[in-house]
């Protein structure tokens, strides 16, 4: 007899249950009714539950970190585009405050893990160094490695500092050490009275070949050497070009150090068109530079070309959109309107400038630094004295003096108090203070409650302390505006 | 080939778990019998579980997208984390042992997620066949479906001939490079 079920289908032609293979296929299915239940009933296994479950809350919180931008990698990204464009200042700032934002919270963690293992003050995460390599790097694009290194030396552990990415300003620092106290006897014969540099730099040249001498450094003591003696500015140049020869021949980029110094030296023998070669090259390297761009402008605006200077300014202006260091915009803007004599808009600047401080408070009648600090203001002393300048040019040194005698005073209170960097050893700072204090007490504007600050300035100077422009103005040689609203546009 | 896919599935392996476990539940949840729930087997079922194919449109989508968008997600946020830690902190070993480690770990982990975001071939050849061959399902829906679909689909077969290994690959370069641009 065939093999028949009860509805008298043949055996073959009956769909099995695919899984147990003996009975009949539910319709509609592929399983017998019995399989299809035990199937369904099938458990997930605890460990698909647990990886699958805590992988996705793992995700959730990474996503929420991530998402929330303030942890760990706040502000590298954007730093990270400013850095891209050279803009070294806006992208320290950007890294500057992502690590202060990630120190709190890095803290935390290792409170908690310091907790758990009962360990103490161990630091078990650390990231914010990775911030902290990108701010030192910073630091060596925008001033240069030797920097980098002071900079590193007050932000990094001793272990830090032996750290791969620290080995090449390492170097540069103990390159720049040991040429420097090899040379420390021959250079400091320059402080002795009626010193020959000729003698010093050929004496500081027979240190030349000695163990650990780099000859990028040696020729850069020797340009110090002579700047201090008075030496040529052609001879100056000439050891400025040594420099860029052993920086070549050594195949390390010292253009940090000697680009600067050559725009400078070349712009005092009035070659300003190599100086705007090499100034140019700052700008390419350094979008930040300040210095770099007020001294194009200043050249462009004594050739006339008052557009051009206009662009530069707008240029600078423009690497400072967005973020908080307008502060460096506004000042060369307001240098700019002065030098092209357009006085009323520089002072309508300096007072929208003046705005950001008006909420900053004071301690001993001193803007709190603290505050200025954490509010990312920058300290306003060149604004006072851009507004010196200013009012000297209109001849109203009375308010000139007391205005950059409240700059000195809040360099003189932090340089005391908190022992910070300070302008007070800038002779464009000191020449100004200084040639205030000498018009305001000549043409008798000086404020009975002034004349104190205005006796202590004039005395803190003696007879060829200041600047030659200064001392024509005494002299008579040359007109207050003949100094600052031409030429030079400076006190300095 | 099925010997380097399940390599490839047995070097990624917590992804491929993972994404084994998010079909099985969501089989669970549209009433799927399960044959096997063995999430790591080493024939190309690794990675994925036997199960029977969704009849309705709907159920077939959810069965081909869901579990992919799980361990895409999951994926992701590691892949992400990591990429953070390592390349834009840039953090090296000898910055941060724990942090590098760590960055490392969450780096491996994305990217055994990412390289496990797609269903199996037969999963994705139901969807097709479902919606586009017998045309189940109302044509809003089959439209807004499309795209996903063919992903999925064409990402299946990536997936079995070890295609999405080399594309994450490609992927994480030119994240590199248009990352930058990405973020400010």
């Amino acid at each position: 007899m065939d093999k028949e079920n009860l509805n008298g289908i043949p055996e073959e032609e009956i769909i099995k249950c695919s899984y147990c293979g003996r009975n009949e296929a539910a319709e509609g299915s592929e399983y017998c009714d019995a399989c299809e239940s035990k199937l369904l009933a099938k458990r997930i296994p605890f460990m698909g539950w647990a990886a699958g479950f805590v992988s996705l809350l793992a995700a959730v919180v990474l996503f929420t970190v991530a998402m929330s931008g303030t942890i760990l990698t706040s502000g590298v990204s954007s730093g990270d585009k400013y850095a891209d464009d050279k803009n070294w200042h806006a992208a320290y700032e950007q890294y500057f405050e992502g690590y202060r934002k990630s120190v709190g919270r890095i803290n935390v963690i290792n409170d908690f893990l310091n907790g758990i293992f009962e360990t103490e003050q161990r630091a078990y995460v650390n990231p914010s160094l990775g911030i902290k390599k990108k701010m030192i790097n910073v630091v060596a694009n925008y001033y240069g490695p030797l920097d980098a290194y002071y900079y590193a030396t007050a932000f990094l552990s001793e272990n830090e500092m032996a750290m791969p990415f620290m080995k090449d300003y390492t170097r540069i620092y103990q390159d720049f050490q040991t040429t420097y106290m090899t040379v420390e006897e021959t250079s400091n014969k320059s402080f002795e009275e009626n010193a020959d540099y000729k003698a010093i730099l050929a004496e500081m040249d027979e240190h030349a070949d000695k163990e650990g001498v780099n000859k990028v450094f040696l020729n850069y003591h020797k340009y110090v050497v002579a700047v201090n003696l008075g030496a040529p500015v052609s001879e100056q140049i000439e050891i400025l070009k040594n420099i860029e020869k052993f920086a070549a021949e050594s195949g390390d980029d010292y253009s940090w150090l000697s680009n600067p110094t050559m725009a400078q030296t070349l712009y005092d023998a009035g070659e300003t068109d190599e100086t705007m070669v090499y100034l140019d090259k700052i700008i390419e390297s350094n979008k930040s530079s300040y210095e770099a761009y007020r001294l194009k402008m200043k050249i462009q605006v004594m050739a006339g070309d008052v557009e051009a200077a206009g662009e530069t300014v707008a240029e600078f202006r423009a690497n400072y959109e967005n973020n908080e260091l307008g502060y460096f915009a506004d000042v060369l803007e307001i240098e700019y309107l002065r030098c092209i004599g357009e006085y009323e808009k520089a002072e309508a600047l300096c007072v929208e400038a003046d705005e950001s401080y008006k909420n900053v408070p004071e301690t001993n009648g001193i803007m709190d630094l603290t505050y200025i600090i954490e509010n990312r203001l920058i300290v306003p002393t060149e604004i006072y004295r851009q507004r010196a300048l200013l009012l000297m040019t209109v001849g109203n040194y009375g308010d000139a003096f007391r205005e950059i005698m409240e700059a000195y005073r809040m360099e003189t209170y932090y340089a005391q108090n908190i022992q910070c960097v300070t302008s007070l050893n800038d002779p464009k700072f000191y020449g100004t203070l200084y040639l205030s204090a000498f018009l305001a007490n000549s043409n008798n504007q000086v404020a009975e409650e002034d004349m104190p600050d205005v006796e202590m300035v004039l005395g803190m100077f003696s007879e060829g302390s200041v600047s030659k422009e200064i001392d024509a103005i005494k002299n008579g040689e040359k007109t207050v505006k003949e100094v600052l609203a031409e030429g030079d546009f400076e006190a300095a | 080939m099925t010997t380097a896919y399940v390599i490839f599935k047995i070097l990624t392996f917590p992804g491929t778990f993972v994404k084994g476990f998010w079909e099985h539940l969501i089989c669970k949840i549209l009433g799927l019998p399960v044959e096997t729930s063995a999430y790591l087997s080493l024939n190309e079922l690794c990675g994925h579980v036997d199960h029977t194919f969704p009849k309705k449109p709907f159920a077939a989508f959810v069965m081909a997208t869901v579990p992919s968008l799980m361990n895409l997600f999951i994926g992701s946020a590691f892949f992400g984390s990591g990429y953070k830690l390592i390349y834009d902190m840039e953090i090296g070993y000898y910055e941060s042992r724990l942090a590098f480690v760590l960055g490392v770990f969450l780096l491996y982990i994305g990217i055994s997620f990412l390289c496990n975001i797609f269903p199996m071939v037969e999963d994705a050849m139901n969807l097709y066949d479902i919606l586009y061959v017998q045309k189940k399902g109302n044509t809003v829906g089959r439209i807004f479906a499309f795209i996903p679909t063919v992903f999925v689909y064409a990402g299946s077969y990536l997936e079995r001939y070890c295609v999405t290994e080399i594309l994450l690959v490609v992927f994480i370069v030119g994240f590199s490079l248009l990352k930058k641009y990405m973020f400010i």
